[in-house]
């Protein structure tokens, strides 16, 4: 069995599990359940002396369910990490498989599919199409999946009402504020019903107001409809209200904590933990 | 409410509705233009149709001359004697002009009478009176086309005063007609008059103009023909109506195929339009598409759905270029009859608006092919990365790629449209418009390396004169240098055509300028009114000459006698030539154009034995020397002639001429009448009151005509050569007008790039106007830099082409186009100012809190 820092904390995780999913995934197969499931993941952008490595060297695994937050740096590889398990980008080297499935080998439609399937992205800057009303924002997904009918309206619609925001249906992007819009964003990414959101920098552009209401919404999806959420933030406050955060730097794992409260992030940060925990975390690489 | 992912492109279009219809408009007008001119080639040719079945509609054979001269009289008896016929009716032709009470000759086309002299109870065509009647065989009557007579205002019972050739004369109308299908002739009038009149008043003493034929039986029409001809010989043309329609409808495929060219240009450049439009779009869309490709959109999705957009626009382009194409049309109508070709109503065959909307489809789905496939390659990063444009300049390449197109076209186009080698033959066609195609579409591919540097000069003239500003349009045509030079490359296209064109025209005109005056070595041209030589229509009748040759303080009086025909060895549906008749002995005194193979005095006494000069551009196509044989077939009689000499000049304005005696012209092809007489003074002392007493003879007698000096011959033979011109530039015109629209799109997009950076400019406190001019610049730099591109691409080409044409008009030399290159730089600075003024006030009415906050 792997010891590496994320799989122990895969472990505390799961004995905190209110629903006590899949208790059985602390065995030896536990990977194979996985939401995501990391190996090695490195990334360079460019080549030669330009050559930007990105990440370099990722582990991670994370369980059905999870709310995990990752923080660090910028420029450290958060959204290029988020790029990658999202099947936007490919990786330069090292396995990725997304509930389940290997990335490894799978041609443009099939990781297509899958975005389609099993992904739901919430972009910073919410990237409504202007000119579609909020509900038809909601269902676009249902329309790229080539459904149709009056149900996706009406789930649509509930989704809407879920976000709080039933009454501006009718609304265009325009009309609405940021944090509306981001919450339009959000319920479009739950159109299909995907296991796993990914978010980067969701409140980014929002202020402490509004960004409290999309974490609500985000820690409530993740709660009652048992998502599995990646989320990259910058801000203590939005990361403590997740259950795990990761850390990043120069594109190398830097330590975790358990969310919970503010002041346990912050006292992470001061405790100089991630410097630590990062030559833990190579060290162990290396020697699996 | 959205039901598929496919509507989302209808909406995305309407969201763009400015947008969607500038770049629509393209398409309107590219196939407006090409279903005018396919309607205008199908009026053509339906109106030499009913002309002839209207007019012929119980003919079954006609017979011409060839040449335009007379049948002689004598086969008639023959003629009648052949079995299978049933009746025989000669036709002798003439052309009035109607005058003013005060007898002074009206002028313009409409006061034009084509005149059939006719054998009252043996009329060759299918008068359908209306009311009045029949000419009597004898008198001063006249049975008149009942739509022109309207027109005119002329009446049943009145008579009517005309200048004929033999002098003035005036007949009363006994008849209003029509043919069965009620056609009307364009601008001309048409009238018959009884056989015996006509030969009075045209001077013509025997010989027949035409003779229709009816058969015995309709089933047996072949053979009567075959016999037909052999009676006649081969100066003779023997058809049947429809073949004749044919024959005229070939020779104006020319003229078509220029037309479908240029028509084809405007098409072109509206495709260019639908391909710059849709790349911007895309370009700023891309994170759009990047964030549609993260729900799961695939590519071949996205692709459609820009496919989409594109057929969206082009059906609705298509559908309103067809309407404006019909308007257009009436407009190319009045131009083309203006070069006098006749047209009647407009037709509207369902092959035109297919082709027509088939041509828009095409145009629009490929012009989107690109931007759509460049769409389907988004990455689903592009989402996050957002719309950051890859501003890349074009590749070498590509500048390859488009030189390798350009050249031929360049060199050997020349030879194709003007060139009589390939004249006729299918394979020369396509073979010539598939290479200037290429040409254009290298053209297409290199133009941005030409313009960027132009952009660039003026550039730094723009930021001399306006410092702010001129800046931040600079910047911005700089920093996006495929869009600039996209942009500018539209109109540049149409430009240069626009100057080859001009530069040919340009061309010529010096060239006959430079050579009419050893041509025209004389005082005074007497011609019909305002028809320059080889224009088919009135002739002079012989007692002219003789009359002015009385005159005192004449020096020399010779006619010249004319006809426009198929030159020997050509094919009869080639372009036709001109043949001169010339008096030998007279017409060195007159006429000094260059003679190579042989000298000038040789050369005219050889053309006394019988002998041809020919010109050079047919002695080149035939290959033919001073000392070949060539055999001239007429009417009259064939007969075997030498070439005596080389015509080194194209002052006929026909690549194919010769000249003759007056003897071999009347034995040949029986032409008797004179089209021009060219008289000099004695002295030059008394030019003068020379010109004053032929002056007052013509407004006596023969107010049809007059008296031209050299001058205004030159500016008839140029206003002659404008008038073809006017109408393929009417036609470019609208190429030109499309490629504007490109302009205005590229800066209402401008506009919305910069919307923040305006925002800022306004926020730190700069006026309206001044953002105002920010546009206006940029819109200048396009335009001109487009402009000056198209000036020097168009001279080259002109040049080279120019070089070509040396058998069509020896002695041509290129001639820089002056006029047109100022008033095209003009134009553009003008075109410039129009295009963005709508972007400019956009940009000037943003709100510079609103700019800022754009995202
Ligand atoms: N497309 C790219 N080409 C080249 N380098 C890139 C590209 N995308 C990211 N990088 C580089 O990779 C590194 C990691 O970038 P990444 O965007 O993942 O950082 P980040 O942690 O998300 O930073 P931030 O907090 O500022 O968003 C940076 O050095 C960045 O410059
Ligand atoms: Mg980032």
């Amino acid at each position: 069995m792997r010891q590496t820092t994320d799989t122990v904390w895969y472990r505390m995780r799961m004995t905190r599990d209110r629903q006590g999913l899949a208790l059985n995934s602390m065995d030896a197969n536990a990977s194979t359940a996985a939401a995501i499931e990391l190996r090695g993941l490195v990334k360079v952008y460019g080549q030669g002396s330009t050559a930007v490595r990105a990440l370099q060297g990722v582990d991670l695994t994370v369980a059905p369910g999870e709310f995990l937050a990752i923080m660090g740096p910028s420029g450290s590889g958060k959204s290029t990490l988020l790029h990658l398990i999202g099947a936007l980008e490919q990786a330069s080297s090292g396995e990725i498989s997304v509930a389940g499935m290997r990335f490894a080998g799978l041609g443009e439609k099939e990781l297509t599919r899958l975005r389609r399937d099993h992904l739901g992205f919430v972009f910073q800057f919410f990237n409504l199409l202007p000119s579609l009303t909020a509900l038809e924002n909601v269902y676009l997904p249902a329309l790229i999946a080539g459904r149709r009918g009056e149900e996706l309206q009406r789930r649509a619609m509930e989704l809407l009402g879920r976000v709080g925001l039933a009454e501006r249906a009718q609304h265009l992007p325009s009309e609405l504020s940021g944090g509306e819009q981001q919450r339009v964003s959000i319920a479009r990414s739950l159109m299909l019903q995907p296991k796993l959101l990914l978010a980067d920098e969701p409140t980014g552009n929002l202020d402490s107001h509004a960004g409290g209401e999309v974490l609500d919404l985000l820690r409530a999806v993740n709660r009652e409809e048992d998502k599995t959420i990646v989320m990259v933030t910058h801000d203590p406050a939005a990361a403590a209200r997740t259950d795990r955060i990761i850390f990043m730097r120069d594109g190398r794992f830097a330590g975790q904590t358990p969310g919970g409260s503010t002041k346990a992030v912050l006292e992470f940060f001061a405790d100089g933990h991630i410097a630590a925990q990062a030559q833990a975390h190579t060290g162990t690489s290396r020697a699996a | 409410m959205l039901r598929s992912f496919d509507s989302l492109a209808l909406r995305q279009l309407l969201t763009r509705r400015l947008r969607a219809a500038l770049t629509a408009f393209g398409i309107v007008l590219g196939v407006g233009m090409v279903f005018a001119v396919l309607v205008l080639a199908s009026t053509i040719r339906h109106t030499f149709d009913e002309l002839i079945s209207s007019a012929w509609g119980k003919t079954d054979l006609a017979a011409v001359s060839k040449s335009g001269g007379q049948i002689p009289a004598g086969k008639l008896a023959e003629l009648r004697a052949v079995p299978g016929v049933a009746k025989v009716s000669p036709m002798v032709g003439v052309m009035f002009r109607r005058l003013h009470p005060d007898g002074s000759a009206i002028k313009g086309a409409g006061a034009g009478m084509l005149v059939a002299g006719i054998e009252p109870d043996n009329p060759p065509y299918d008068f359908h009176f209306l009311s009045g009647s029949m000419v009597a065989k004898q008198g001063m009557q006249i049975d008149v086309e009942q739509a022109w007579a309207q027109k005119h205002g002329l009446r049943l019972g009145e008579a009517i005063a005309v200048a004929t050739p033999t002098g003035r004369a005036r007949l009363q109308i006994v008849g209003l007609f029509r043919f069965s299908k009620g056609l009307s002739f364009g601008e001309m009038g048409f009238a018959g008059i009884s056989m015996a009149t006509a030969r009075q008043l045209s001077g013509q003493e025997n010989g027949y103009m035409q003779i229709s034929f009816q058969a015995r039986d309709r089933s047996r029409v072949r053979e009567l023909q075959q016999h037909l001809q052999r009676v006649l010989g081969s100066g003779v043309d023997v058809k049947t109506p429809q073949g004749f329609s044919d024959q005229l409808a070939k020779q104006l495929q020319g003229l078509n195929v220029v037309l479908y060219f240029f028509s084809g240009v405007a098409l072109f450049v509206g495709g260019f339009l639908i391909l710059n439009g849709f790349n911007m779009t895309v370009l700023q869309r891309m994170r759009e598409i990047g964030m549609l490709r993260t729900l799961g959109a695939t590519r071949l999705m996205i692709v459609r759905s820009v496919l989409l957009e594109a057929i969206m626009i082009g059906g609705v382009g298509t559908t309103l270029g067809l309407g404006l194409g019909l308007a257009l049309s009436e407009g190319l109508i009045k131009m083309i009859s203006s070069i006098g070709v006749p047209v009647g109503a407009l037709q509207m065959p369902a092959s035109a608006l297919f082709i027509a909307v088939a041509l828009g489809l095409v145009v629009t789905l490929l012009g989107a092919l690109m931007p759509a496939r460049r769409a389907g390659r988004i990455e689903p990063i592009r989402a996050v990365l957002g719309d950051a444009e890859i501003r890349r300049g074009p590749s070498v390449r590509r500048a390859a790629v488009g030189l390798a197109l350009f050249v031929p076209g360049v060199l050997f186009g020349g030879s194709f449209w003007f060139s009589d080698s390939t004249q006729g033959s299918t394979l020369g066609v396509v073979g010539g418009i598939a290479l200037t195609m290429a040409m254009f579409i290298g053209m297409t591919l290199a133009a941005p390396y030409l313009i960027m540097p132009f952009v660039r000069a003026l550039s730094l003239a723009v930021r001399r004169l306006s410092p702010t500003a001129g800046r931040l349009a600079t910047d911005a045509t700089r920093s996006n240098p495929a869009r600039t030079a996209a942009t500018a490359v539209a109109l540049t296209i149409g430009l240069s055509v626009v100057v080859v064109n001009s530069g040919i025209s340009t061309s010529m005109l010096h060239t006959i300028n430079r050579q009419i005056d050893a041509a025209y070595a004389r005082d005074f041209t007497i011609q019909p009114l305002d028809q320059i030589l080889g224009q088919s229509g009135q002739a002079i009748a012989t007692p002219v000459a003789k009359r002015i040759a009385k005159l005192p303080g004449v020096g020399v009086v010779t006619p010249i006698r004319a006809t426009v025909t198929q030159l020997p060895g050509r094919s009869s549906d080639s372009t036709p030539g001109l043949i001169m008749a010339v008096d030998p002995a007279a017409w060195g005194n007159v006429d000094h154009t260059p003679i190579s193979g042989s000298t000038r005095a040789q050369a005219l006494a050889g053309v006394a034995r019988g002998g041809v000069i020919a010109s050079k551009g047919y002695a080149a196509a035939l290959n033919l020397h001073v000392g070949s044989q060539i055999t001239l077939h007429g009417p009259g009689s064939s007969r075997r002639a030498r070439v005596v000499g080389l015509l080194d000049a194209a002052t006929t304005g026909m690549a194919d001429s010769m000249q003759i005696s007056l003897a071999t012209m009347s034995e040949v092809y029986g032409i008797t009448e004179d089209s021009q007489l060219a008289v000099t003074a004695a002295s030059p002392a008394q030019r003068t009151q020379l010109g004053r007493e032929i002056q007052a003879l013509l407004a006596r007698d023969y107010p049809n005509l007059e008296a031209a000096s050299t001058a205004q011959v030159k500016s008839q033979i140029q206003s002659a050569v404008n008038r073809q011109f006017n109408l393929f530039n009417a036609i470019l015109a609208v190429a030109v007008v499309i490629s504007l629209l490109g302009v205005i799109n590229t800066l209402a997009i401008s506009v919305i790039e910069r919307t923040r950076e305006i925002g800022v400019l306004r926020a730190l406190g700069s006026s309206r106007w001044q953002v105002r001019s920010t546009m206006l610049d940029e819109s200048l730099l396009i335009t001109v830099g487009g402009a000056l591109a198209g000036i020097l691409l168009g001279s080259v080409i002109a040049f080279f082409w120019i070089q070509g044409m040396d058998t069509f008009m020896p002695g041509i030399s290129f001639a820089f186009p002056v006029a047109t290159t100022i008033t095209i730089t003009l134009a553009a600075i003008v075109l410039g100012v129009l295009a963005a003024i709508l972007p400019a006030r956009r940009a000037a009415r943003l709100d510079p809190i609103a700019a800022i906050a754009y995202e």
